[in-house]
């Protein structure tokens, strides 16, 4: 039903390529454009959380949002203290182009969903945007990072997300 | 008689470390939380609840005597471990 973001990913590295100035793929981004998709991320999967709070009335959904919510902030608040202290600011990028522009197309469908089909949507897309996100912070980010402060947040980071999507495949489960 | 023991069991990388941790009714046992979001320990039975520990927070329960020994964290529900008791 939604866009994959292995999709997103592949289509904006393939249109980028083409351009004669920034042919860049997730493993080529450096450090500070890293950050700046992880800190996209994060937030995209909080307004996702958000929009589960505001729409749907299951306890279920209603803990794993908050716990997207309370975990990616504290991520996030991490992160930024992290570039503060190496005094350096993130860098937007095509990537998080791709991930703010594919968010707002699944916002827009999650939208118009109320109770199950809600619901179900929402734990389906959790758990294939972990899937997702997770696998591009293994194979892409994390053997690519060359500052060690950062690639320590982004281990321990991983080890939360795949948590998350452990808890993401419980509640499609749970959902069925 | 062997006196108490305090045990320490650390919450780093979504799991408890030690995962398994063998103990005699009176021994207690200290959660920190050493990972870089809250997290909780609370028995499956819900006989007890470390309550939410945020980064670098920590708490101790004492345990007077034996009992189902599963435990998990209610924020991360993936993430499970148990207390094996010795005189149990």
């Amino acid at each position: 039903m939604f866009i994959k973001l292995q999709h997103l990913v592949l289509s904006a590295a393939i249109a980028f390529a083409g351009c004669a100035v920034a042919a860049k793929t997730p493993a080529e981004l450096n450090d500070l454009e890293i950050a700046h998709v992880a800190y996209v991320a994060d937030n995209i999967d909080i307004r996702y959380a958000h929009l589960a709070l505001a729409i749907s009335d299951n306890p279920a959904i209603h803990e794993f949002a908050n716990s997207m919510i309370r975990d990616h902030t504290a991520v996030n608040e991490q992160a930024l203290a992290l570039l503060a202290k190496l005094g350096a600011e993130p860098q937007d990028n095509f990537l998080s182009q791709s991930l703010e522009e594919g968010a707002a197309e699944i916002i827009d469908k999650l939208t118009a969903l109320r109770g199950d089909a809600f619901d179900k949507a929402y734990a389906e897309n959790e758990l294939a945007y972990h899937q997702a996100v997770n696998d591009l912070v293994a194979n892409a980010f994390i053997p690519n990072i060359e500052n060690a402060e950062v690639k320590a947040l982004f281990e321990a980071g991983l080890k939360i997300f795949e948590a998350h999507e452990e808890h993401a495949q419980m509640m499609v489960k749970g959902l069925k | 008689m062997t006196p108490p023991k305090t045990h320490v069991i650390e919450i780093k990388g979504a799991e408890f470390v030690p995962a398994t941790i063998t103990l005699s009714a009176g021994d207690s046992i200290t959660w920190i939380n050493r990972d870089i979001v809250p997290h909780t320990a609370t028995a499956t039975d819900e006989s007890w609840d470390t309550g939410i520990l945020q980064t670098g927070q920590q708490y101790t329960q004492r345990f007077e005597s034996v009992a189902s020994g599963d435990y998990f964290c209610r924020l991360h529900p993936g993430m499970r471990a148990r207390l094996q008791f010795a005189d149990g």
